[in-house]
């Protein structure tokens, strides 16, 4: 269990207790006597902090075509296998290889998507939204942009759904022959 | 260049042409043998807890008096609901406390191997999502999805329920006009035309959301209420005064497309020899015995007349096992008793059916 499940199991049974009085609640009236609301508060409600693996790999500009590996770290009950979906928020972090450069991202996402039973990695992102800064250095001699390496400092929006990805970036060059340019960007590929 | 530039368009045109537009389908005949807790007791438990949950978060700001109960509703179903998953969805396929099946990684990745949907391609829109897990509430055997259902196509028919009650309509008029737009957008956009899929219990389940979200404000009885300057339930939330048999696909069959009921009906065929186990014709001789009547049934029976849609029955899991077998006997040991069997002239074999 996590260090503050405690804390969060009284904050809910707290919040919830003026309205659950009001309604003078009669929910396990008819039901087979087990408290169920305090079972929930305290499998369900604590949380653990956990770093799940995520995939990427997209045609993009000016990365070209791309394969990202990355995580994000969130909280969930530990007791949830989140194999066939879970909700996942919070940082996110990535490196890209690219044939037009490399690049390193971090942000923020809220991601949904099932993990594999063997390893924290998600293996599938059924619907996602994320926006992250990123650092890209294009390869010298890429064909896109076509003449030198660059450095390219900027924010990506990422949305994804059923595993199609979509992404929009403007980059500011602050290293190579157009220093100061900004860059409009933007890929499609699949997953995160 | 050229080739990246193409790719992106490409790649653009084929994300717009398709999407996730069904989101979860299920497979209850999956779960046919299987033993499985009532799982109502546990989720009344966490619907409970949602709304207070949200109740309080209005008391906390200090805005309840500025709020109506419809507005109450809406923040309570912006914090329910999330784009294609819901909360109570994603709680039910994950807690522990929830008895369903699949019930293992494993068993999951047979499901998703096996389910009625799974003869296909990875184009097809219908299995971008996984397959919903079942579950049984108050006896009756449903998808996961329905939860979802319940919520997030039970606030847009409260929508169109809310729209018309300003315009004048009778609660009466209001509700139909909400299930026929339902029914329509079930049709085309959300099943019928888009996956070939028409959900008649996914509608059942919509109709039941409403009339639970539009409880919760009006009629004579509403159930929440503003007591000293705080919204509070006015009673228990209870899955098992909406749920029914006819939210049970094994019970009240989709409605396929040609195409797709090509490839259904043969994994229907493989479950024909559960279908006279004990366990199967126990719950299905229960069902027929629970009262099942609501108005979608009747606006189904009526777009079934009419031929907009084919005769569910005949693509339920009693014509398919029936039209099987060399020797049906004289007495089945099942009657067919779906809820919308006999409606109407139907509209030819389900393999000529379409969805209109």
């Amino acid at each position: 269990m996590g260090r503050r499940p405690g804390l969060i199991v009284t904050g809910i049974v707290l919040l919830a207790l003026p309205c659950a009085v009001a309604a003078d609640d009669t929910s396990t009236s008819r039901d087979d006597g087990r408290d169920w609301t305090t079972a929930i508060l305290e499998v369900d409600a604590a949380t653990e902090r956990t770093v799940v693996g995520t995939l990427r790999a997209r045609i993009a500009h000016p990365h070209e075509v791309g394969l990202a590996v990355g995580g994000l770290v969130t909280r969930l009950p530990p007791a949830w296998p989140c194999t066939v979906a879970c909700d996942y928020r919070g940082p996110t972090w990535a490196v890209e290889i690219a044939s037009g450069g490399v690049s390193a991202s971090a942000g923020w996402a809220t991601v949904i998507g099932h993990r594999s039973s063997r390893a924290p990695l998600m293996t599938h992102v059924y619907t996602a939204f994320g926006i992250r800064g990123v650092a890209t250095r294009t390869r010298n001699g890429a064909d896109w942009p076509a003449d030198g390496a660059r450095t390219l400092l900027g924010v990506e929006g990422a949305f994804t759904v059923a595993g199609a990805s979509a992404t929009v970036g403007f980059y500011r060059e602050t290293a190579g022959p157009d220093r100061g340019r900004w860059v409009a960007g933007g890929g499609l590929g699949w997953g995160f | 260049m050229g080739i990246l530039k193409r790719s992106l368009l490409i790649a653009v045109a084929a994300a717009a042409a398709t999407s996730p537009s069904q989101a979860l389908e299920t497979d209850p005949f999956f779960a046919w043998g299987r033993d499985l807790d009532d799982s109502a007791p546990v989720l009344n438990a966490k619907m409970n807890l949602e709304i207070d949950a949200v109740l309080a978060r209005i008391g906390n700001s200090g805005r309840a008096e500025e709020l109506s109960c419809d507005d109450v509703v809406d923040r309570l179903l912006r914090d329910l609901r999330r784009f294609l998953f819901h909360t109570p969805e994603l709680w039910l396929i994950n807690s522990p406390l929830v008895s369903r099946v699949p019930a293992t990684p494993e068993e999951e990745k047979q499901y998703r191997r096996r389910y009625t949907l799974h003869r296909t391609h990875v184009l097809d829109p219908a299995t971008w999502m996984p397959p919903s897990p079942t579950i049984e509430v108050d006896g009756i055997r449903i998808g996961t999805d329905k939860v979802a259902h319940f919520l997030s196509q039970g606030g847009y028919y409260r929508g169109y329920y809310l729209d018309a009650r300003r315009e004048g309509q009778s609660p009466q008029e209001a509700t139909d006009r909400a299930l026929r737009r339902g029914l329509w957008v079930e049709r085309t956009v959300l099943g019928g035309t888009s996956s070939g899929v028409l959900s008649l219990a996914d509608l059942e389940a919509n109709e039941q959301g409403m009339r639970w979200l539009v409880g919760l404000c009006h009629g004579d009885d509403p159930g929440l209420a503003l007591e000293d300057g705080a919204w509070v339930r006015t009673r228990p939330f209870d899955i098992r005064d909406h749920v029914t048999p006819a939210w049970d696909e094994a019970w009240n069959p989709n409605v396929y497309g040609p195409r797709r009921w090509a490839k259904v009906r043969p994994v229907l065929e493989g479950y024909c020899d559960r279908l006279d186990s004990d366990g199967v014709r126990e719950r299905r001789d229960r069902y027929a015995r629970r009262a099942v009547d609501s108005r979608t049934r009747r606006l189904v029976e009526e777009a079934v007349r009419n031929g907009r849609i084919p005769d569910p029955a005949t693509f339920g899991i009693e014509a398919v096992c029936g039209g099987r077998r060399e020797d049906p006997p004289a007495t089945p040991a099942v009657t067919p008793r779906s809820p919308n069997r006999g409606a109407g002239d139907g509209a030819g074999s389900a393999s000529r059916a379409r969805i209109r």
